[in-house]
């Protein structure tokens, strides 16, 4: 288990490097540098070329690109070349926000489609059932931004029980971003759900469990919840990473400062040690969310655990 | 049940035996209600497309400051926006936008991916190693970030939001094919390929590969609907289709200010972007019952 650990974490490496090289190389092909951005009318020449000094710009790529690797395997990504903050520190400032919307989605969407789709798959082919598919049809398709506008002009414009964006008013407002990220995760955990739950619901384990007196509670959620388990938990992991890594356009339309908010910012202004800074760390947390999952498979499914032990085992056999 | 005419049986069984495999599937398409419902709606929104080609760019694009921001009715059926624009012209022209984006993204994603995932595959070892890295690499890279860094790059137009987004679509249609090649190469008849003297790239592609793709035509059709939702939500973000063109993302973008007093500036495009992706879903999932039938209960 650990040694799976371990060669999961080593394939960082590679990650950072290329995703560095592709986000640094991209970044410095942008039409514009920070410099035009920051010029003003009635700049001399020799300022101008103090400042392009300044952030290396007068050097070739490949010799900023070897710096910041450099200062990147000590752990330094540098500072902002709008706001001279250092990148890390903006990160984390930022993060807690997107990590605390991503597990209130998470939340929420797993409170709601899961006990759904157990519901639907017991009574399929029911006026329920099929309400819940139609629903979670319509969830996949609706754009996040969307749907996001229309929660804020309904909750929040028309009723005003809710504020419309930003953070101020603690709980409150984080109900509205929570609900609208968590619809996605919904849709698709309870149709994932309800089609894992119909494929175990007619197994022979199941008659046997309620031949012997299990209650129906315990039959259903223990035996056969047990064993659909694993793809549901796959569906709610791509869920949650997405949320973490790609809650762009939730924090755009709720004026949410999180980490996604930060990329466009730092991308749109050209500032390309943030932009670069941030999407390898949002990279890492990416892959390093996956793993997680992998992980509490095991937890779930024994035969799993088995997997990883019989993995390492022949490894050190091969050794 | 339906009530069998007396001695409807024989033909009806005669009939199903003439049908071939492609007749046989858009016969499962054709028993699938949602599936048909997808159909009937993707036809309209081609007909609209087509309809649009014929309107002046003009049309959707020129305003008069005198109508501005009317409420929908009869001559204005979605209303009219902030410049006096005619916002149903202007989602009917859309149109092209999300089927253009969404067709030329995943078209993008599937012959990158699909090739690459036929060599991966089919070579095994340090080719399929190499191939295959790279696209965790690629797929580790958050989506929305990425596209944003490509256009910010290549600059706003469709052209270039088609390459953001199929980039994203290369990792997935490359681990399909590749699943769906190993299980095919170990057959006999690629054996007997390779007896006969067929180059390897005969073999894979003339052989292996057709006999793999339905898995690759199922996830097209599911594809076709996230692509066209991460395309509205780049050009959302002003990563997308530049500013007159009425893309369905940028409109509701920039009518974002008026949603208090106007709301139907962003309820009639949303809503086309949600039917078309729903469309397709349906399309999707119809198509994956139809090709697999070990999913169909």
């Amino acid at each position: 288990m650990l040694r799976y650990i371990i060669r999961r974490l080593i394939w960082l490496i590679p990650v950072i490097i290329v995703v560095s090289l592709i986000v640094f190389v991209l970044m410095e092909l942008a039409p514009g540098t920070v410099v035009d951005a920051m010029m003003v009318e009635d700049m001399t020449p020799e300022q101008k070329a103090e400042l392009l000094a300044k952030y290396n710009l007068d050097k070739p790529m490949i010799y900023r690109y070897g710096l910041y690797m450099l200062n990147l395997l000590k752990g330094d990504l540098g500072t902002s070349q709008i706001t001279q903050v250092n990148v890390w520190e903006t990160f984390l400032t930022r993060l807690p926000n997107t990590v605390v919307l991503a597990f209130s989605s998470l939340i929420i969407g797993a409170a709601v489609s899961i006990p759904l789709g157990i519901l639907a798959s017991r009574h399929a082919g029911s006026l329920l059932d099929n309400s819940v598919t139609v629903f979670s049809l319509f969830g996949m398709s609706m754009p996040i931004f969307w749907l996001g506008l229309l929660l804020l002009l309904l909750f929040s414009y028309k009723f005003g029980w809710l504020p419309g964006g930003g953070t101020r008013e603690g709980i409150r407002s984080i109900i509205l971003p929570a609900v609208c990220g968590s619809l996605g995760m919904i849709a698709n955990t309870a149709r994932q759900t309800r089609s894992n739950m119909l494929e175990v619901l007619h197994a022979d384990f199941l008659r046997t469990a309620r031949a012997k007196g299990v209650p129906e509670s315990v039959v259903i959620w223990k035996h056969a919840l047990g064993n659909a388990w694993i793809p549901i938990l796959t569906t709610i992991g791509i869920g949650l990473s997405a949320q973490l890594a790609g809650s762009v356009v939730i924090e755009t339309v709720f004026a949410w400062p999180g980490i996604g908010r930060l990329a466009v910012e730092a991308v749109t202004q050209r500032d390309a040690t943030l932009a670069t800074g941030v999407i390898i760390l949002t990279s890492i947390m990416y892959v390093l969310v996956q793993l997680v999952v992998d992980l509490l498979y095991a937890f779930v499914d024994p035969r799993i655990k088995a997997q990883y032990t019989k993995y390492a085992k022949r490894r050190k056999r091969s050794t | 049940m339906k009530k069998l005419k007396p001695g409807a049986s024989r033909p009806v069984l005669h009939r199903r035996n003439k049908r071939g495999q492609l007749g046989e599937i858009w016969h499962r398409i054709k028993k699938n209600k949602g599936a048909v419902i997808g159909l009937i709606i993707l036809a309209i929104l081609v007909l609209l497309l087509i309809v649009s080609l014929f309107m002046p760019f003009k049309l959707a694009t020129g305003g008069s400051g005198k109508i501005r921001f009317t409420a929908p009715s009869w001559q204005y059926p979605f209303g009219t926006d902030n410049q006096g624009r005619n916002v149903f012209y202007r989602v009917i022209y859309g149109t092209r936008y999300s089927l253009a984006i969404g067709l030329g993204s995943v078209a993008f994603g599937l012959v990158i991916g699909t090739v690459a995932g036929s060599y991966a595959g089919y070579y095994g070892g340090k080719v399929d190693d190499i191939i295959l890295r790279c696209s965790d690499v690629l797929a580790s890279i958050p989506g929305m970030l990425l596209g944003m860094v490509i256009v910010t790059v290549l600059g706003t137009s469709v052209r270039n939001l088609i390459i953001a987004v199929g980039v994203q679509c290369v990792p997935q249609f490359l681990r399909i094919t590749r699943a769906s090649i190993l299980t095919i190469k170990d057959n006999e008849f690629v054996e007997a390929a390779k007896a006969i003297g067929f180059s390897d790239n005969r073999i894979l592609f003339t052989q292996v590969l057709p006999n793999g793709l339905s898995p690759v035509i199922v996830l097209i059709s599911t594809t076709l609907g996230t692509v066209i939702i991460l395309a509205a939500s780049l050009s959302y973000l002003g990563f997308g289709v530049p500013v007159p063109h009425p893309e369905w993302g940028a409109m509701i973008s920039s009518s974002r200010d008026f949603i208090r007093t106007q709301p139907y500036l962003i309820t009639f495009p949303g809503l086309f972007i949600m039917i078309t992706v729903l469309a397709f879903n349906l399309v999707g999932d119809g198509l994956r019952d139809a090709l697999d039938p070990k999913l169909k209960r």
